[in-house]
């Protein structure tokens, strides 16, 4: 089971990696304590049975790992909105893309922690592939925005840990920021 | 903590590549590839990313490649990172932590020596079958 919001993110955006989007948008807003997420992608997308077998922690489509029985990233989300008595939403229409919300109260006691936001990010603007992020985070009335393709251009390299490096500094600067307006 | 703009990652990013065109030139890359699966995740990948950036940043390495991938078979024993360096064999490792990632830098990366006790076999049969 994943720890904190932030490994949600994680495994929900690296999904839509692995589903060939040419574009994900991420969205996480800190609005008085309330966290919404939504991820939405453009990639191979799942028809209405396989999405609702995708909740199934037993269930795969066996195209990612041929042999395999398990697939537990959505499971989990599904887990941890239910304890945490938080919402979630997933749509998702073959060949147009999976769309993703969920939303947790934080100040519920079974809401699990927000991890490290900077970390999260950055490791996913750094994963491998060609795909555009677009990445907005607000906190109240703040927001920043980042694009995957506008850093690849500043730092020339997204694999490099030297421009990793740089970018998780780019990162954490907004993300100080964002802290500062809590 | 400072605000960099686009433009002060691109200054700085030319800044690193002159200092690390000055030193003396590796034979071929260095890789870092962390299984970032939702067991990877679950189990503290990204610490280990963390980890493998400020000791790479304090070591001077920067031109080491950080690569994530997906799950490679050994869920029990995330999070796993494989090591390739040149003149070396392709090492796994497994139940990578802060500190375990920080003795990979300075033992495996630095000085060519394998890091005992978290050494695991390639992926599972099931995941490269």
């Amino acid at each position: 089971m994943h720890h904190s919001i932030c490994d949600f993110i994680s495994d929900i955006a690296g999904n839509a990696v692995d589903a060939g989007a040419s574009l994900i948008v991420l969205d996480v807003a800190d609005l008085q304590g309330v966290v919404s997420v939504s991820i939405a992608d453009n990639g191979k997308g799942m028809d209405e049975q396989t999405l609702a077998k995708a909740m199934d922690p037993f269930f795969t489509d066996g195209k990612k790992h041929p042999r395999r029985k398990v697939g537990l990233g959505l499971p989990f989300l599904k887990q941890m909105i239910e304890q945490a008595h938080g919402q979630v939403d997933i749509r998702s229409e073959v060949d147009l893309g999976t769309s993703v919300f969920f939303q947790v109260d934080m100040t519920d006691p079974d809401a699990p922690p927000m991890g490290s936001m900077s970390t999260t990010l950055v490791s996913l603007l750094c994963y491998p592939g060609r795909h555009e992020m677009e990445i907005t985070r607000h906190q109240n009335e703040h927001s920043y925005r980042v694009m995957r393709s506008e850093l690849h251009e500043a730092l020339g390299s997204l694999e490099e840990a030297a421009s990793i490096h740089l970018a998780r500094q780019y990162i954490e600067g907004f993300e100080h920021e964002l802290c500062n307006h809590r | 903590m400072t605000k960099l703009t686009l433009e002060d990652l691109r200054k700085r990013r030319d800044e690193k590549k002159k200092e690390m065109q000055r030193r003396e030139p590796a034979k071929g890359s260095v890789e870092v590839i962390i299984g970032m699966g939702t067991c990877g995740i679950a189990a503290g990948a990204k610490e280990a990313f963390d980890a493998f950036l400020d000791e790479l940043d304090k070591n001077d390495l920067g031109e080491v490649v950080v690569k994530q991938t997906g799950c490679m078979g050994l869920c029990y024993s995330e999070p796993t990172v494989e090591i390739r360096v040149p003149d070396m064999p392709d090492i796994i490792y497994g139940n990578v932590n802060d500190k375990v990632a920080r003795d990979i830098v300075r033992t495996h990366i630095k000085e060519k020596k394998l890091v005992d006790d978290h050494i695991y076999d390639k992926p599972a049969a099931d995941i490269v079958g």
